[in-house]
């Protein structure tokens, strides 16, 4: 096994695997291998899994979860796993408007950083992320690989509404509002693209180890967009 | 066919046994955050025991009925009319097209439960009709109810006639001692402060809802400041976050988190977290897991004595 483990019997109806090491895309492609062999053959009371930075979460039905039968046949589906490839993830690009008229901290982030609106702009779109794992909120991904030149804090007082698609920066993480919802992050920017397709199987657009890429779009093209997309 | 809203209610939502297999993606469970009355409310009306119902919440709505049809309503203890004569709780109630269902005083408990014996004529998302109200999906337009809005029908039958069992008539209190497992982080609290949890007692605070419950009372802190990294979570849930206040993850939470996690409440006592509202005293005790299983299956055959026959 590439990276040790800690299996913990979590709850009455959940097992925690938690593992070693710094969170990387090889300790995500192994969490990722050894979550695909547990679904190839799912304990007794199965229902679902989490997979998270370095952690996995597996949730059975409580009334048929047997915790030592369950144990000991994770061990053994683990022996069996393999780091998924590195090349598994699709790669999804997500149009973004960096216009200060829907990236409400563009200026106050540019000048934090000593950077021109247009670099800061240029730092943010030309990096490719990774999406780690998806959580906080229906459809919300965690990504990694943001430049450190664009690393800022939260904002002191938190909005009390957040537009959906609304893209930001907070501390050394950047991501997207799938939907509307009071949040802390330095807004700039917004895409037009729905996070979180509620008829669509599955419903988010990306999974782990997909990786994004932010195209900067003009604000004319985000509002044809918007407008397509209504 | 349809229910009339004439008024909504304080929080009444479409629920049923809500989502499960949507967590990776960000989705919690929803649901109905006791589900235990849901399923006895169902039970009354013949309908399977995980069929949609009005999830009703402190003060309740008025509701008329386009056509006949049968209901019920469990959980927490609300006056109830109909057309100004007061019915009871707990049995099948016949009512005719036309007749409206008011609900006066809550007398105890903090969510009743209203069935109907007809199907919502709306879409399942993800494979239920429960309601995210977060998010807004599934359910009425994935919001609560508002004055005035129709909730459409189909599949009406009128059903026979029954009682809940007394057995399965609960009444609640405003006091009660919640039983939870150690979670991940419990080791990481000393042995005083985790006294100091199970001893103190809290109270449940205004600022609870279907996404949390949280609670105010003896500040807890680790011994060491933690540097957490984003885990999964699931219902029941007890995180300590930075001012040492806990929070129990409800039907409608996150589905990760990143404070210390002190405790997961037991399957079992999660139906009586839905029934708790600002005010009411909570207490914990620790037990382990196989006690918890036991006590999960001891409630499940209990209902099923009466429900599944």
């Amino acid at each position: 096994m590439p990276f040790n483990n800690k299996l913990f019997v979590n709850s009455d109806h959940s097992i925690l695997i938690e593992f070693d090491g710094d969170i990387s895309e090889n300790l995500l492609r192994y969490i990722l291998g050894v979550a695909e062999s547990i679904e190839q053959s799912p304990p007794t009371g199965f229902i679902e899994l989490v997979p998270a930075y370095n952690s996995l979460l597996i949730i059975f039905e409580p009334l048929e979860f047997q915790p030592e039968q369950a144990l000991s046949q994770i061990e053994t589906d683990m022996k069996q796993a393999k780091m998924l490839d590195a090349s598994s993830g699709n790669t999804i690009e997500i149009p973004v408007c960096y216009d200060e008229r829907v990236a409400e901290d563009i200026n106050y982030v540019a000048d934090y950083c000593s950077m021109t609106v247009k670099e800061l702009i240029e730092a943010h779109s030309s990096q490719e992320y990774t999406v780690y794992m998806l959580g906080f909120l229906p459809g919300f991904l965690y990504l990694g690989g943001l430049d450190e030149r664009l690393h800022c804090p939260r904002r002191d007082n938190p909005r009390t509404r957040i537009e959906a698609g609304s893209v930001g920066i907070g501390g050394n993480q950047t991501g997207i509002y799938p939907i509307a919802s009071p949040g802390g992050w330095q807004i700039i920017g917004r895409t037009p693209k729905t996070m979180l397709d509620i008829h669509k199987s599955p419903p988010a657009i990306a999974h782990p180890l997909d990786k994004v890429r932010f195209v900067p779009i003009s604000y004319e093209e985000f509002e044809r967009l918007i407008e397509a997309s209504e | 066919m349809s229910i009339n809203f004439i008024k909504a209610g304080m929080q009444t939502s479409l629920q049923d046994l809500g989502r499960p297999g949507f967590r990776r993606f960000g989705i919690p469970n929803n649901g109905a955050l006791d589900p235990v009355s849901l399923q006895i409310a169902n039970w009354l009306v013949s309908k399977p025991l995980n069929s949609a119902c009005l999830e009703i919440t402190q003060a309740g709505p008025v509701i008329e009925f386009t056509q006949d049809m049968a209901i019920a309503v469990t959980g927490a203890h609300f006056e109830l009319s109909i057309d100004d004569i007061p019915v009871d709780m707990h049995q099948t109630l016949l009512v005719n097209k036309g007749e409206r269902l008011a609900f006066g005083k809550l007398v105890n408990g903090a969510r009743a439960y209203l069935a109907f014996s007809a199907e919502p004529d709306l879409p399942k998302i993800m494979e239920s009709y429960s309601t995210n109200l977060m998010a807004n999906f599934g359910g009425y337009e994935g919001k609560a109810f508002k004055n005035n809005n129709t909730l459409p029908l189909t599949n009406i039958v009128n059903p026979k006639t029954k009682k809940t069992p007394k057995e399965l008539q609960l009444e609640f209190g405003d006091n009660y001692q919640i039983r939870f497992v150690e979670g991940r982080e419990w080791s990481d609290f000393s042995n005083a402060t985790q006294n100091s949890f199970m001893d103190s007692g809290y109270k449940v605070t205004s600022q609870s809802n279907r996404m949390g419950m949280r609670l105010k009372g003896e500040v807890l802190k680790t011994t060491e400041t933690l540097s957490m990294t984003t885990a999964p979570i699931t219902p029941g849930t007890i995180q300590i976050p930075p001012d040492g206040q806990p929070i129990i993850t409800l039907a409608d939470g996150q589905t990760t988190g990143g404070y210390p996690r002190i405790g997961q409440v037991i399957t079992a006592d999660l139906s009586i977290l839905g029934q708790l509202k600002a005010n009411d005293s909570i207490s914990f005790q620790c037990i382990d897991v196989d006690d918890a299983i036991d006590l999960l299956n001891a409630k499940t055959n209990l209902l099923k004595q009466f429900l599944y026959v």
